[in-house]
């Protein structure tokens, strides 16, 4: 049985969570709902969990594992690859400006041709602003791996998305020399 | 970096933001219950295998399924039994010792004073121009006389000296290993023969013996004072010549049922009294004559006395009413752990209702008469329970041993018998060794 205490700290937990994890799923699969399902899987683990999260030293990283190695058994299991195919039309806000949600879309449609495992290292560097040493471990995998799929993600947006690499070229640059 | 990180951030930004809290919990909730519910099932389903492995059946001779709590009540959990009324014959390899064919004499030469070699079985021939094969009751006139007939790994057959006296310990008994009998004299004392050598060994009369599986004692029962529940036990070791006496009080009236390799003694309800409702066991220190270990049995819907295995380990039961009034099932108890196994045995052949009549000179005149099969457990072996099955078929009686898989429920024939064999209640008198005396 839970404790009041136990149940308090899992709702502030999500409450605090949902957003951000959210966002980064929104990211990672560049389609709303499925990014709702991806958050919602991702935070359904940690509650059944919750024994083993509310007990580490470093909650988010725990939580953020979780997220990731969700989003890669979607993809494993066919299911992001699904949702990547069908193209779900860009909302629009009517306070951006043209310019704003050109940028976003040219972003997104850069985003989701790249790989997987590209656009987790991609968001984990750059969005959430993790060390190397942080998104290796997060994605269980080396540094040099995460160096390298770095590389050859900024490699790719270049081609893809020019236009941006234009506009935030230098800043591209300065990311791979700090690699 | 600025750049691609407040696009990545401006991006992000689009994403909707349901509240979905209530619903993330819930489903954590639920989540973490059916893996709580799974982690169990998976550790009762774990242990039940553990169990059946540990138990394995009967016949490989190292425990078999769980069934029922020390209380003795059984629980079903039958093996299926298999239909073989016509079952193949295939001298199993595993018991060549005994032989395929057996022709049943009553007119084998005395057993001779000097070495025969080890023996396998013996029997008790019937009468066929009596009605002791046909009745389920019914007794050789011989078969009660004491014609019995020793069965050596040879092959070759002798007539026993007949017993003693029948009040008392009247079948002779053989070693496990075949090397030793003990066999009653018509002077009131008995005699334990080396078939071997020529050598032998007088001793009192006793009233129940029991044979350690190894071969090794021969535990005897003295006691025949006024107290039915004193008992005095001389337990012989045969490769040294010493005995030691062991003398026990049990709770009430029990026999000596079996002695274990260690020499503890496994006293049980005596097989002659049928209709009691429990069946009580007791073990007893050979040293000290102190209990061991003290349960009784109440299982229902059994047929027939029970019998404890000669290496004092188990309890067998019959149960079921099949044609014939036939037990069905074998019910065993493991005494140490507790764990009761049923194991269904095979339908027993049908009967013929009717037979030619004997006073009548016209092959076509029938007579009905009441008869029935009837099937007796002869030993428990490690490779099975062995069965003496006896039937009327195309005008013969017929007899076989059979084998019995409990792992499988698989029949064979292990020898046909040509004669007739004596039956005794509804167990044909034939013995073998490793069996418990008849």
């Amino acid at each position: 049985m839970r404790s009041d205490a136990d149940e308090t700290a899992i709702r502030e937990f999500v409450r605090e969570w949902r957003p951000r994890l959210t966002r980064v799923a929104y990211l990672l699969t560049g389609d709303h709902d499925a990014a709702l399902d991806l958050m919602q899987d991702a935070l359904v683990r940690v509650v059944a969990n919750w024994s083993r999260v509310g007990a580490s030293d470093r909650p988010e990283a725990y939580v953020r594992q979780i997220l990731y190695h969700e989003y890669a058994s979607w993809w494993r299991r066919g299911r992001l690859r699904n949702v990547l195919m069908s193209e779900v039309p860009e909302g629009t806000t009517g306070a951006d400006d043209e310019e704003h949600v050109l940028r976003r879309l040219v972003l997104r449609r850069a985003l989701l041709r790249l790989t997987p495992r590209q656009r987790a290292v991609l968001v984990l560097r750059f969005y959430e602003d993790l060390p190397v040493a942080d998104v290796a471990e997060t994605l269980r995998c080396s540094v040099n791996t995460v160096k390298s799929q770095i590389r050859h993600a900024l490699g790719r947006l270049r081609v893809l998305a020019p236009e941006l690499t234009v506009e935030f070229g230098s800043d591209l640059e300065t990311a791979e020399v700090s690699q | 970096m600025t750049g691609l990180k407040e696009q990545l951030g401006e991006l992000a930004d689009q994403a909707r933001l349901d509240n979905l809290d209530d619903q993330i919990i819930a489903a954590g909730r639920r989540r973490r219950r059916i893996r709580q519910v799974v982690q169990v099932t998976t550790v009762v389903a774990l242990a039940a295998i553990v169990l059946a492995l540990v138990w394995v059946p009967l016949s490989t001779g190292s425990g078999r399924p769980a069934e029922v709590a020390n209380s003795g009540h059984p629980v079903q959990t039958t093996v299926a039994p298999v239909q073989t009324t016509t079952p193949p014959f295939e001298h199993p390899a595993t018991l060549s010792w005994l032989p395929g064919d057996l022709t049943l004499v009553d007119n084998a030469p005395p057993l001779p004073a000097g070495a025969v070699g080890p023996a396998v079985a013996y029997y008790r021939v019937g009468d066929p121009q009596t009605d002791a094969p046909v009745t389920s009751v019914g007794t050789s006139a011989k078969g009660q006389s004491g014609g019995v007939v020793l069965v050596t790994a040879s092959g070759r057959q002798y007539t026993f000296t007949p017993p003693a006296t029948k009040a008392v310990f009247t079948a002779p008994a053989l070693s496990p290993d075949g090397r030793w009998l003990l066999q009653g004299m018509g002077d009131g004392t008995m005699v334990l023969r080396d078939l071997e050598s020529s050598s032998q060994r007088p001793l009192p009369l006793t009233i129940e013996v029991a044979w350690s599986p190894d071969g090794r004692l021969l535990a005897m029962r003295y006691d025949q004072s006024l107290d039915p529940q004193a008992a005095t036990v001389v337990t012989l070791d045969l490769r040294t010549g010493h005995t030691s006496t062991t003398v026990v009080r049990t709770t009430q009236t029990l026999s000596l049922a079996a002695v274990r390799d260690t020499g503890v003694l496994v006293f049980a309800r005596p097989g002659d009294v049928d209709n009691s409702p429990i069946f009580p066991v007791a073990l007893y220190d050979p040293s000290s004559g102190q209990s061991l270990h003290d349960l009784t049995l109440t299982p229902s819907g059994t047929s027939g006395p029970a019998l404890v295995t000669p290496d004092g380990l188990t309890v067998l039961m019959r149960r079921g009413t099949g044609p014939g009034n036939l037990p069905g099932d074998i019910m065993a108890y493991d005494i140490a752990s507790g764990a009761m196994s049923t194991h269904g045995l095979p339908s027993p052949i049908q009967s013929q209702t009717a037979v030619p009549d004997p006073e009548s000179s016209d092959p076509h005149v029938f007579v009905q008469i009441d008869r029935s099969d009837a099937s007796g457990i002869v030993a428990v072996l490690p490779q099975g329970v062995l069965l003496a099955h006896h039937w009327y078929s195309s005008g013969q009686f017929r007899s076989d041993l059979e084998l019995v898989d409990l792992a499988t429920g698989r029949l064979v024939i292990v020898t046909r018998i040509s004669g007739v064999l004596a039956v005794i209640g509804a167990a044909p008198q034939i013995y073998v060794i490793g069996g418990p005396p008849r």
